[in-house]
């Protein structure tokens, strides 16, 4: 039970030795390998009927396996990879906000291998600012498509430019220092700023404060989402955002020109709110696509970090409580904030036809986090009609069927 | 049976321990180019024109070394005493390699020149006199002291406070090192020392003429400050010719045990966290940690002296800049040098 309940927490727990060198995205494949694993163990426990204790014992084991051999596992979303960026690197050591413009000449920076840590390629011992640039030609990418750029990780702040755009950033740099260690980078990268089919400049600003640094982990990618193929409107993008938490926000008419703008899917911390817990509002305003008025229609906010209730031009539509998977997962606790798998569960809300109008239509969305990363932080985001949703769903049901057959299984 | 198994296992793995921790010591030993044991010249009495190389001692003792002198016939002599020995260094191609004479031990100070230039000293002579008659000399060469394939002297100035005194035992002798970091201006040997703490010992200008000498890198505890803990300072003043503008530098300072912070021309230079944090963090590692610094060539005065300041903290047990490699290269050249050994 601990491993299970320590799962989210552990992904961001930098002190855990045991689940150190995970990262969520590790533990997200790691989940999908246990999963598995205990699908094993049941099958093959049902067969010869042994007893708990050995299950148990069993189970234990598979799991240490499943933690120990992870990293080759499917990932629980579609992210399709456009570009793999790991390889060589221009590096530089120092600091210069000037870096991240296309047109500095970066001839003279030395080169090094992304991902890996830069004590391992000759810069021993060095702590501090440093920054990696790489030049990349992106091809066209389809209309209403969301790229996203996919680091695990950074040691141990970071922002990350796109042709001198920052478009995200995790971590506090010095002198009000906090890594951010551990956390996987998923950073939304709007269109507008990239060349298609030309070149683009990717740099990365990275602060060291101990030990190894620099671009770490596993990966570096720009990815689309497969999944976004299921989608009658994308929703993805700009949206307005307010932290605190009060009624009248869910209000259609609400006047929301002066709250923040941010960019989802992508976590709040990664948007200048590093170190959020607590409630904040997200509001989107759409007009319904032709095709879709007086259909069936579903509204996807593919995941959310931790809880959120749904409103539609002012009506409730939907909460994570009410989502397949929510109490089966980790047994029901009363405190909603308590159920810790919530977080990585697909929202899919059914939209009531009284509350959806043809033409223009208003999103609220009320988000609690309990702690480390929150926000709608990955998609697909936006309409689906009931075909697209079935398929959608078809797609990942057999996984979270078995997924939570299982974990009733183990703590019936 | 199973028992028998495990044993073997054990045996095997320890066999395979020793050799990996062989080969490590194997790679980083130095190889012997001149053997100096033997007859040196030897005299009591102080005088420093006798580190000159061109003073005559035709008419000083002929001494054994490495043996105490009062089994030399200089039975109960306590206080100063020279040595000095002649000899023809190898011309062997030096580009590449740096070279050390190891003078085995030495009861209880010594200060050592070659070709009439300091080269190191340890311990302490009167009035603050401190014997450090346990640690084992090794001391670097610098090559532009050095007249490869001629003749070279060495002069060993030596202070014995009672009983058994001069070079008493050990490997006596030249050493090379291969492939070496190709330091621009490498900082083993002397440097400037004192206890205490006081901030203006930054400062470039700082008069530290008074300072005592000590060898970097080694502990201070071998070195006439037995059982010092708290804030020491480390000076060197050193010269580097070429241009640095526009580099990158690399400063290395080996290993320091506690806590460092480090000073170049005055201005902090690393590392990111200050001696007081680490204090307040109870860091029980930083003492294994190699300090690697990474500057700014602007900070550096090309065709000037420039000044490194290192306070030091020491918690407990040893302390001091104990071991290297300490010297100052360009990044670029760190890299090729770094990514050659590999």
């Amino acid at each position: 039970m601990s491993i299970i309940n320590n799962y989210k927490s552990g992904c961001y727990n930098f002190h855990d030795n045991f689940l150190q060198s995970f990262t969520s995205h590790d533990c997200i494949e790691t989940f999908e390998y246990i999963k598995r694993s205990i699908i094993a163990v049941y099958l093959k426990n049902k067969l010869i009927s042994i007893g708990m204790k050995t299950k148990i014992l069993g189970i234990t084991v598979l799991i240490m396996l499943a933690v120990t051999f992870s990293g080759n596992n499917v990932s629980a979303s579609d992210y399709k990879t456009l570009i793999n960026l790991a390889g060589y690197w221009k590096f530089n050591l120092g600091d210069d906000k000037a870096w991240a413009d296309p047109k500095l000449d970066d001839k003279s920076w030395d080169n090094i291998k992304a991902p890996g840590a830069w004590e391992n390629q000759g810069y021993i011992g060095y702590d501090g600012y440093a920054w990696y640039r790489k030049k990349v030609v992106i091809p066209s990418i389809e209309q209403n498509r969301t790229l996203m750029l996919m680091i695990s990780n950074i040691d141990d702040v970071d922002e990350v430019y796109v042709n001198d755009h920052l478009i995200g950033h995790l971590g506090l740099f010095p002198p009000s220092y906090s890594t951010a260690y551990g956390w996987d980078r998923k950073y939304y990268v709007p269109i507008e700023f990239i060349n298609q089919d030309a070149e683009n400049t990717i740099a990365v600003r990275v602060y060291d404060g101990g030990g190894e640094g620099g671009i770490v982990g596993d990966k570096i990618k720009l990815c689309l989402d497969a999944d976004e193929d299921f989608l009658a409107l994308n929703l993805a993008g700009d949206w307005k955002f307010k932290i605190f938490d009060k009624k009248s926000w869910k209000e259609p008419d609400l006047d929301d020109s002066n709250w923040a703008t941010l960019e989802v899917p992508m976590h709040w911390e990664s948007q200048g709110y590093f170190n959020l817990d607590g409630y904040a509002w997200y509001r989107k305003s759409f007009v319904l696509p032709k095709e879709l008025e007086n259909k069936k229609v579903f509204l996807v906010l593919g995941k959310i970090d931790d809880y959120d209730e749904v409103y539609l031009n002012g009506k409730k539509i939907g909460e994570t409580s009410m989502l397949e998977g929510h109490h089966s997962f980790f047994g029901g606790d009363d405190n909603w904030w308590g159920n810790s798998g919530d977080w990585q569960l697909k929202r899919i809300y059914e939209i009531p036809k009284n509350i959806i109008k043809n033409g223009n239509n208003v999103i609220a969305v009320r988000v609690y986090d309990s702690g480390q990363a929150g926000g709608i932080y990955e998609g697909p985001i936006g309409l689906m009609d009931e075909e697209s949703v079935n398929e959608f769903q078809k797609k990942y049901h057999m996984n979270e069927n078995i997924f939570q057959t299982i974990f009733d299984f183990i703590f019936e | 049976m199973k028992k028998n198994v495990e044993n073997k296992l054990m045996v095997l793995i320890s066999i395979l321990s020793f050799t990996i921790i062989l080969f490590e010591a194997k790679g980083t030993s130095l190889n012997r180019v001149l053997d100096l044991k033997g007859k040196w010249k030897f005299s009591i009495g102080d005088n420093i024109n006798w580190s000159k190389e061109n003073f005559k001692d035709a008419d000083w003792e002929s001494i054994s070394v490495p043996s105490p002198w009062e089994d030399q016939g200089f039975y109960g002599y306590d206080g100063y005493a020279w040595y000095r020995k002649s000899f023809t260094l190898p011309a062997i191609n030096n580009d590449n390699k740096e070279l050390y004479l190891y003078l085995g031990y030495v009861d209880d100070v010594d200060e050592v020149y070659v070709n009439g230039n300091l080269v190191g000293s340890t311990g302490s002579f009167p009035p603050n006199f401190s014997t450090a008659y346990n640690a084992f000399r090794k001391y670097y060469l610098p090559k532009e002291f050095l007249r490869f394939g001629k003749n070279n002297v060495i002069s060993v100035r030596v202070y014995d406070a009672q009983l058994a005194g001069g070079i008493v035992s050990g490997e006596v002798g030249i050493y090379v090192e291969s492939n070496p970091i190709p330091f621009e201006y490498n900082f083993q040997g002397s440097w400037k020392f004192k206890t205490g703490d006081n901030m203006d010992y930054k400062e470039p200008l700082f008069n530290d003429n008074n300072w005592h000498l000590i060898n970097v890198p080694k502990a201070w505890e071998d070195q006439g400050y037995n059982d010092y803990d708290g804030y020491a300072w480390y000076r060197k003043k050193f010269f580097v010719s070429g241009q640095y503008a526009n580099e990158k530098v690399v400063i290395l300072l080996g290993k320091i045990d506690d806590y460092d912070e480090v000073y170049l021309n005055g201005s902090y230079i690393g590392p990111i966290k200050k001696i007081s944090e680490y204090i307040d963090d109870d860091d029980n590692n930083r003492w294994s940690e190699l300090r690697v610094y990474y500057i700014d060539g602007k900070l550096l005065q090309s065709n000037k002296n420039n000044v490194l300041a290192v306070r030091v903290y020491d918690k407990g047990g040893f302390g001091g800049i104990y071991e290297g490699p300490v010297g100052i290269l360009k990044l670029k050249e760190f890299l090729n040098y770094w990514r050659s050994k590999k």
